[in-house]
């Protein structure tokens, strides 16, 4: 059978499947699945029989995870969700002080390394990492990060204290990385047993707390699929790029209009580039593009390249959430983003042109990708 | 007493059915006997106090229960509980 480019997005108002060939030009659309919840997270497992998980969020009913064979599309929830943690009294203060949501969510879903099928890890907010050996029938906290000495001091951001982050090292199954809003990156180095802050030569958030390893507002960390110990990060001040596991950073956006994004992703190809989408942080509310929709490249030579043909150009003020950018591992890589205006825009050659792949939807919170057969 | 609780929709694959028969001589032991069957549907309906959520409504018979004492309520054979989301608009 042909190989298919699979996007899973997870919206406001439950979660759409679109599919193309490995051309990734022309997609079909499919949804809503999951009607009436809302879907922050989703991905599709292609470890064996491929099968979504997504998170579930409903303003009555609270969360749910569920799950279901992709070919027939018959969802079950998880009977067994864990107890997420809960935000100490100095974090729900802040929180109520600024209005920021407190509720719980899953913010992230990540299949484990590929020769153990049946192991997921589920990032939560309030921010907390579980892991499943069960194919997310069951879960087990990783105590090791979830009761961190440092946890006094994790702070919520403007979307809630979460782990919206969580990388395997494709080279050492044993080494992981973990990102927490706002807090900072993570690293365990055996397993999950013992987890280390690792935001040295990261700039610290404003009012970040002093004489603490946790005083970054990363908004998304990737690792490299290919290449040993490179990492890259779009934090709320900077983007940064790691040669040494997440040892030391360093800061790479001299040449983007802002420093400011949530967005991120990677070229498998490529150990030296990224992208990233610029957003205007005017005052504390309007985060947008300023009227001109553009994605940036990182690549030779340390230098950004605006790699935005066939976006919309003039009075485009629209916004891409942290988990709603994603890529492919095909060569070139294709490049994918969805906005909170519903449209998904496409690249199937590394962000040279883009198309639209799907458009009216509802609020885009996710877009994650995946090829199968 | 036997009672059918009727679920919204959006639950059915949450909780995995959206009309379950009960039994129970009031409106809390039919829920939870059907919680006992179901895992899922206490999480979704209930607080850990057994208290409604917040933004949920439990009706019987069409009647909207006070959200205090909705458990008490004494079931009669046919009864159906409908749980039901808040709405707003307009």
């Amino acid at each position: 059978m042909a190989r298919r480019v699979i996007l899973t997005v997870g919206t406001k108002r439950g979660l759409f499947l679109l599919e193309s060939g490995t051309g990734r030009k022309r997609w079909t659309v499919s949804g809503p699945h999951l009607k009436g919840w809302s879907v922050p997270y989703a991905v599709l497992d292609t470890r064996g029989t491929p099968t979504l998980h997504a998170g579930a969020s409903h303003f009555a009913f609270g969360i749910s995870l569920q799950s279901a064979p992709l070919k027939s599309l018959k969802f079950k929830a998880c009977e067994k969700l864990p107890e997420f943690p809960k935000l100490n009294e100095k974090a729900a203060d802040f929180a109520q002080k600024y209005g920021i949501d407190q509720g719980s969510k899953i913010w992230n879903i990540t299949p484990g390394p590929a020769k153990q099928k049946k192991v997921l890890y589920m990032g939560t907010a309030p921010a907390g990492l579980f892991r499943s050996d069960d194919s997310g029938k069951s879960w087990a906290p990783v105590t090791g990060l979830n009761e961190h000495e440092t946890r006094a001091d994790w702070s919520p951001g403007a979307g809630g204290q979460c782990l919206h982050s969580f990388q395997i090292d494709p080279h050492d199954p044993r080494r992981m990385w973990a990102a927490v809003s706002a807090a900072g990156a993570f690293r365990t180095d055996d397993g999950g047993a013992t987890w280390k802050p690792i935001n040295t030569c990261v700039a610290p958030y404003v009012g970040a707390p002093e004489q603490t390893e946790v005083f970054s507002c990363v908004h998304k960390l990737l690792v490299h699929p290919t290449a040993p110990g490179v990492l890259f990060q779009q934090n709320h001040v900077g983007v940064y790029r790691s040669t040494d596991h997440g040892d030391t950073w360093t800061r790479i956006d001299a040449g983007l209009p802002y420093d400011f994004g949530f967005g991120l992703a990677l070229d498998a190809n490529d150990p030296g580039a990224c992208y990233v989408i610029p957003l205007e942080p005017e005052g504390y509310s309007f985060r947008a593009t300023n009227g001109a929709l553009a994605v940036y490249r990182y690549g030779r030579g340390g230098k950004w390249k605006n790699s935005s043909k066939g976006l919309p150009r003039k009075h485009a003020y629209v916004s891409v959430l942290r988990q709603a950018m994603t890529s492919d591992a095909l060569d070139p890589c294709g490049v994918y983003f969805g906005t909170q205006g519903g449209t998904v825009f496409a690249s199937g050659d590394g962000g040279a042109s883009w198309g639209v792949a799907a458009e009216y939807l509802p609020t885009i919170h996710s877009v994650t990708a995946a090829v199968v057969e | 007493m036997k009672a059918t609780l009727v679920l919204p929709s959006v639950l059915r694959t949450a909780v995995g059915a959206d009309r379950i028969a009960v039994e129970g001589q009031t409106v809390g032991a039919a829920l939870d006997a059907a919680c006992a069957v179901y895992p899922n549907l206490r999480r979704h309906v209930l607080q850990e106090t057994g208290a409604l959520r917040p933004h949920v409504l439990c009706l019987l018979n069409g009647r909207s229960l006070p959200r205090t004492t909705f458990a008490d309520h004494a079931l009669a054979d046919g009864d159906e509980i409908l749980i039901h989301q808040a709405i707003s608009g307009g």
